[in-house]
C-alpha cells in the first residue's frame, strides 16, 4: 500500500460508485408528491403538493432560528432562513426525488414521497 | 507532561484553530451542505507524519478536540460542536490506521481517508439529530467531495511535512 498506485485506483473506485450511485438516484427522480416537513427531528407539517391551488408559506420558529417555506403546486422550497449559510434557499424548488431539503443549523428537513413518477403512469 | 511538549501541544492547537476560524469565514460555492475544505486537518496530519515516534497518539486527539471545542465556542453555534466532533474523532480513527500502511508520500492519501470519514461522520450525526435516516441520500456525494478535499489538504500536509518537519524539535 506504499505506492500511490494502491491509492488511486481506490479512491477512482470509490468515487466511481458514488457517481453511479448519484446518477441512480438522479434518474428515480419524481415530480409532485406529499412533502414531510420535520422541524428538530418531529414531524411539523404534511403538504400533498399536488392539491395545492395557490401558494402558501409555512413559517417555522424554534431555538435556533427560523425557515419560512413556500409551497406551490407540485413543489416546495425554503424561501427565507436566517441560518449560517442559506444552503436551503440555494436549493430552490423541490418538486420529488429522493434528495431531502435540509437546512442543519436549524434542524430543518423537507423530504417529499411518492409523485408522479414512472408509478403514477396510468395506461 | 513536560513543559516543551505542553507548548508544542499549544502551539499545534493554536495553529489548527485559526485555520478552522478563517476557513469557517470563507463558504465554498458548492450548494451541497456541509462541504469544506478542512484545511485545519493539515495539523493532524503534520502530527501524524512529520515527528514520527515523538507524538503520541493522545496527544494528537488532545489537539484535535480542544481545536473542536474552541473553534465551537468561536463559532458561537453549539450544534456545530456535535457535528465537528463527529466527523472529527471518525476521521482522525481513520487517518491513524491509514497511517500504520502509508509512507511519507502517501500522506494525500491518509488526507483522502480523513476527508471520506469526516463526511461519513457528519452525516452520521445529521441522521441521528434531525432523526432522518433519508438524509444518507447525500452520502455518495460527500465520499466523492470527501476525497476530492482530502487529497488537497493531504497534499498541503505532504509539502508542509517534506519542508517542514526537520525543523520540529524533540518534545
Amino acid at each position: 500500500m506504499k505506492s500511490n498506485r494502491f491509492w488511486i485506483i481506490l479512491f477512482s473506485f470509490v468515487a466511481l460508485v458514488c457517481a453511479a450511485v448519484l446518477l441512480a438516484i438522479g434518474s428515480g427522480s419524481s415530480s409532485g408528491g406529499t412533502a414531510y416537513i420535520y422541524w428538530h427531528g418531529e414531524l411539523e407539517g404534511i403538504i400533498e403538493l399536488d392539491a395545492i391551488s395557490e401558494s402558501r408559506t409555512i413559517t417555522l420558529k424554534g431555538g435556533n432560528g427560523i425557515n419560512i417555506i413556500e409551497a406551490e403546486r407540485g413543489r416546495i422550497r425554503v424561501a427565507e432562513a436566517d441560518c449560517s449559510n442559506s444552503l436551503c434557499v440555494r436549493q430552490g424548488w423541490v418538486s420529488g426525488g429522493l434528495t431531502p431539503i435540509v437546512c442543519l443549523p436549524n434542524g430543518l428537513v423537507i423530504r417529499i414521497e411518492g409523485g408522479s413518477g414512472v408509478d403514477g403512469v396510468v395506461g | 507532561m513536560t513543559v516543551r511538549r505542553l507548548v508544542t501541544l499549544a502551539a499545534f492547537t493554536a495553529i489548527a484553530l485559526i485555520i478552522h476560524v478563517v476557513e469557517a469565514l470563507v463558504s465554498l460555492p458548492v450548494p451541497i451542505p456541509g462541504v469544506k475544505l478542512g484545511l485545519a486537518n493539515i495539523v493532524t496530519l503534520f502530527m501524524l507524519f512529520a515527528p514520527r515516534g515523538k507524538l503520541r497518539a493522545a496527544d494528537i486527539l488532545a489537539v484535535l478536540l480542544c481545536r473542536i471545542l474552541l473553534g465551537a465556542i468561536f463559532a458561537g453555534n453549539p450544534m456545530a460542536l456535535a457535528y465537528s466532533l463527529a466527523g472529527g474523532l471518525l476521521a482522525i480513527a481513520a487517518q491513524m490506521v491509514t497511517r500504520r500502511f502509508v509512507a511519507e508520500k502517501q500522506i494525500w492519501a491518509c488526507g483522502a481517508m480523513g476527508g471520506i470519514f469526516h463526511n461519513i461522520g457528519q452525516i452520521l450525526a445529521a441522521i441521528v439529530i434531525t432523526g432522518t435516516p433519508a438524509i444518507a441520500v447525500y452520502l455518495p456525494m460527500l465520499i466523492i467531495a470527501g476525497i476530492i478535499t482530502g487529497v488537497f489538504t493531504g497534499l498541503i500536509a505532504q509539502l508542509t511535512v517534506k519542508r517542514l518537519s526537520k525543523y520540529m524539535s524533540k518534545v
